[in-house]
């Protein structure tokens, strides 16, 4: 409630919270003889102290007064100042690691085309901006020493006062608590930085960076694709065209459809794979799965398989170790032998090379053309250089200066082919040493399959019945030998065993199995 | 070591510099013609200088008569297709310590500046 004083002919009314003071003009007043001194009299008896913005404001009612003096008239004469509460302290995250910050990480705009309406219908969704849904990603990624962000400490406030001069206290900023474990340096200034690669993770209150990412869903729409510097693990499945990349271990627990899987490690498809020909899985080491149905499979070293090896096109850099498994069609390569309990099927093409790497013998044809390229790219000079011996002692100035550049040439392109050659032999070597053409199968290959053996190619016109062990030793024919009896013979007994150079009986060679 | 190139063809002086960077020559600089040689080789002070005969502005003959009245001690190999033994003996005369015919074989680049390296003492 106001207070209201009236002394002489002017009244002094203090607002309900102290924070203002009214001058107020009584119209039966003797107006005439108001002055200064009554007006800063009646401020003081309210206790309030004067000071020039005061005495200001009082002239300024005096003066409006004799404009209307025989009208009620107020005017605010003195005003407390309100206290300036502090400021909570708070994170501030820098703008690419902000949680808050909902971002596509890729997009694309169609190119701008002219404004005309002549211009061709399909033009004119001209600004429409592609996103990319595939690459948005859920995940905060962070790098050792990125700056995260920054503690904002919390602020004191300033005290305010009434209009009477009484102080009122500020309410300070509450300090924000942040809980930070060794994968976050608090540095000077309240500076937040990475101290490992992973994903960063911050729940209102703890910040950290997880060196191991757990999806607990699918990897869809949701997550975006998955780009990840450590371990992986997908609780669900991995859906059509997404692409998890690891650089540590994948592991999947559910169903993987037609999405692309890296990882420089290990990979484990707990729930098999349904690649539908588009799907991909590389490992950097080895790779499980239950099952792998048309998908493309590259294994940096040995491969396990539980149940089926369905229609894959499959490059194992070391052995495939699935004794319960059966492989059926599609065309798989292992460089250290073949452990499975069946290969091939009724009317399934199946090809299973042993001892054979289809990306090392990529590599092989690759320097094989780069050296057929050096051969044709100097063979003109090498045909010059000849013309030009045979005229020795009749060369002009130019053309002894232009068979010194020819020397020169030829001697370089011989350099680089003979170390080609050279590193091309270490490989073959390598490789010879590495390899093991060998193929168990435990239960049965049936008629139809086909088989690389090192250089031996192989077709099996009946099925035969496991257990059974197929390899080739160096400079010798391909051998069977029966693991129940541990009895060998010749692979032609039972097979129709060829060389990778010479026609198939009746036939030309099957261009996959003289593949390489 | 530092190799001052002294020929008008830049494709002389590519193949003598892809030569020289394969025995190890760390300091290359390059001249078109004598009178571009005189204007560099005395802020470069090279080790050795090969040069060329036939040159246009100055040719080798007169930059060696030249350079040899202020630096006896620099060796010089010529470069050249003259391969009479007129001018062998005249750029001799000059004041080059070695002679290379073209064409050469890099080896026998790598051998004479070898040569001249033995005789003079110069490190290579």
């Amino acid at each position: 409630m106001a207070k209201d004083v009236t002394t002489g002919s002017v009244s002094v009314v203090i607002a309900s919270d102290s924070m203002s003071a009214t001058m107020r003009f009584e119209p039966d007043a003797d107006g005439a003889m108001l002055d200064e001194g009554v007006c800063i009299g009646a401020l003081e008896t309210q206790s309030i102290p004067i000071n020039p913005d005061i005495q200001r404001r009082v002239g300024d009612f005096l003066a409006a007064l004799r404009l209307q003096p025989a009208t009620s008239f107020e005017a605010l004469v003195a005003t407390g100042s309100p206290p300036v509460h502090g400021i909570d302290g708070r994170l501030e995250f820098e703008p690419d690691f902000d949680p808050n910050e909902t971002e596509d990480s890729e997009s694309e705009k169609k190119p701008a085309t002219s404004a005309s309406k002549s211009a061709d219908a399909s033009d004119e969704d001209d600004n429409e901006v592609r996103v990319d849904y595939y690459s948005r990603s859920a995940f905060i990624l962070v790098h050792d020493g990125d700056v995260i962000g920054k503690l904002i400490p919390a602020t004191e406030g300033e005290p305010g006062e009434t209009v009477a001069g009484k102080a009122i206290a500020a309410k300070p900023g509450k300090a924000f608590h942040l809980t930070a474990d060794e994968s976050i340096e608090q540095g000077d200034g309240g500076v937040l930085t990475a101290r490992v690669d992973g994903v960063l993770h911050f729940d209102g209150k703890r910040l950290r960076v997880l060196t191991e990412l757990a999806i607990d869903e699918y990897v869809d729409f949701s997550t975006g694709n998955i780009e990840f510097p450590g371990d992986v693990l997908v609780r669900r499945g991995v859906r059509d065209r997404f692409h998890v990349h690891a650089d540590g271990d994948l592991r999947v627990e559910g169903l993987v459809e037609a999405a692309d899987l890296t990882a420089d490690h290990n990979i484990a498809l707990m729930g098999g794979m349904s690649g539908r020909h588009k799907g991909v899985a590389r490992s950097g080491h080895d790779l499980s799965a239950r099952y792998l149905d048309a998908t493309h499979v590259h294994v940096g070293n040995n491969l396990c398989v539980d149940k089926e090896l369905n229609d894959c096109q499959v490059d194992v850099a070391g052995a495939i170790e699935s004794p319960g498994a059966t492989i059926v069609g599609g065309d798989v390569y292992a460089c250290r032998g073949v452990e499975v309990a069946v290969v091939g099927q009724d009317d399934a093409h199946t090809f299973v090379a042993v001892g054979q790497s289809r990306d090392l013998a990529h590599v092989l044809n690759r320097a094989d053309e780069v050296l057929a390229k050096l051969h044709d790219d100097f063979a003109p000079a090498q045909r010059e250089y000849d013309m030009l011996m045979k005229n020795m002692a009749k060369l002009t100035g130019t053309q002894a200066e232009r068979l010194t550049e020819l020397q020169f040439i030829i001697s370089t392109r011989r350099d680089q082919i003979s170390h080609i050659n050279k590193g091309l032999d270490d490989l073959n070597e390598m490789a010879e040493e590495y390899v093991r053409p060998m193929l168990v199968a435990h239960k049965r290959i049936w008629a139809g399959t086909k088989m690389r053996l090192g250089r031996f190619v192989v077709k099996f016109k009946t099925d035969l019945k496991g257990p059974l062990r197929i390899d080739v030793a160096a400079g010798r024919r391909p051998m069977i030998t029966d693991l129940t009896s541990n009895t060998s013979s010749d692979l032609s007994d039972v097979a129709q065993v060829w060389k990778e150079d010479e026609p198939e009986e009746g036939a030309p060679p099957d261009s996959a199995a003289c593949a390489a | 070591m530092k190799v001052l190139l002294i020929d008008d063809s830049a494709t002389m002086r590519n193949i003598q510099k892809s030569i020289l960077s394969q025995i190890g020559v760390g300091e290359i600089e390059e001249a078109c013609d004598g009178q571009d040689a005189l204007s560099k080789v005395g802020a470069f002070q090279p080790d050795l200088i090969l040069v060329d005969w036939n040159m246009p502005n100055m040719d080798g003959i007169t930059f060696v008569k030249t350079f040899r009245k202020a630096d006896k001690a620099t060796p010089m190999i010529m470069v050249t297709t003259e391969s009479e033994r007129a001018r062998v003996v005249e750029a001799i005369k000059a004041g080059v310590n070695n002679y290379v015919v073209k064409p050469f074989t890099p080896d026998v680049l790598s051998q004479r500046i070898n040569e001249v390296f033995a005789k003079t003492g110069v490190p290579s």
